[in-house]
């Protein structure tokens, strides 16, 4: 069970929690490249119903296009795959990742996004 | 049904499950924040004296059924909501939400990590992540709380 395991070891991760930090923090890394990028898995046109993959702009007549759909779907998938890698870790390794990254990189994340979304804030 | 109602409806939904999670994550954050050492006495004591390890399941299923249900509305949102908003000049409410959908995905993504640190409530070297990281996720689900609520006094569905 990870609990036990995890007790006893001390601040070893087990497995899950190699999978869940590493998840987590690909994940906001992943997306934030995605935003600036501009790098959607697939395009979303709600007022069509249409998907396409990878980024479209929005077609004259069809409405808006929505990319935030196809930014997660990546982020999910290679935070996954990077999340599985993370479980072959050597317990010295997954030792060295600092826990506080996972509520310090959201924080230094945040004020990028800010800047990404600077049109908004300047028209 | 008519088709505004069933997106209020949902919109609705969203916003109650949002309030459960603003609820049971703001008790979790304070406890965990400030926690008590001696038997509670009045009622912010008692407010801070939950065990808190015990919400971390329900904060992680109110999390998800409320993205979930944020990510269905936002399709009519963007088409209906967004537009006229634009129309009017309402770019920094329109760069608000952008920064809410960011904020909500940040948190989605560590819950992993938050649930695990919380299953293992012994482990004394997960003490400060788990603090900070319940604080900074309470942090997030205030924002995209009011972000939304301000957003729907300024264009709601139906409206």
């Amino acid at each position: 069970m990870t609990t036990t395991a995890s007790a006893t070891a001390g601040a070893n991760l087990s497995r899950l929690g190699k999978f869940a930090l590493v998840f987590g923090l690909t994940f906001i890394v992943a997306y934030v490249i995605c935003d600036f990028m501009g790098w959607p898995l697939f395009t979303y046109h709600p007022s069509t119903g249409r998907l396409a993959w990878g980024y479209e702009r929005a077609r004259t007549g069809e409405g808006p296009a929505m990319y935030w759909y196809g930014w997660v779907a990546l982020c999910f998938i290679l935070s996954s795959i990077t999340g599985l890698l993370a479980t072959m870790l050597p317990d010295t390794v997954a030792k060295r990742i600092p826990l506080a990254l996972t509520w310090i990189l959201p924080l230094l994340a945040f004020p990028l996004l800010v800047y990404s979304l600077m049109p908004f804030w300047t028209k | 049904m008519d088709i505004s109602t069933f997106w209020t409806i949902l919109l609705i939904i969203h916003g109650l499950g949002a309030l459960a999670l603003i609820g049971a994550l703001t008790h979790q954050a304070v406890a965990v924040a400030l926690p008590v050492r001696a038997p509670a006495g009045n009622f912010i004591t008692r407010y801070r004296a939950v065990q808190s390890a015990g919400y971390a399941t329900t904060v992680c299923v109110l999390w998800v059924f409320t993205f979930i249900m944020g990510a269905w509305i936002y399709t009519e949102y963007r088409t209906y909501i967004r537009i006229p908003l634009e129309e009017l000049r309402y770019w920094k409410t329109v760069g608000f939400f952008e920064l809410k959908e960011h904020a909500v995905s940040f948190g989605l993504a560590l819950l992993p990590i938050y649930w695990y640190l919380w299953k293992n409530p012994r482990v004394t070297e997960f003490d400060s992540a788990r603090k900070w990281l319940t604080v900074v996720l309470a942090v997030i689900c205030w924002f995209v709380f009011l972000v939304g609520h301000v957003l729907n006094n300024a264009r709601g569905f139906g409206t």
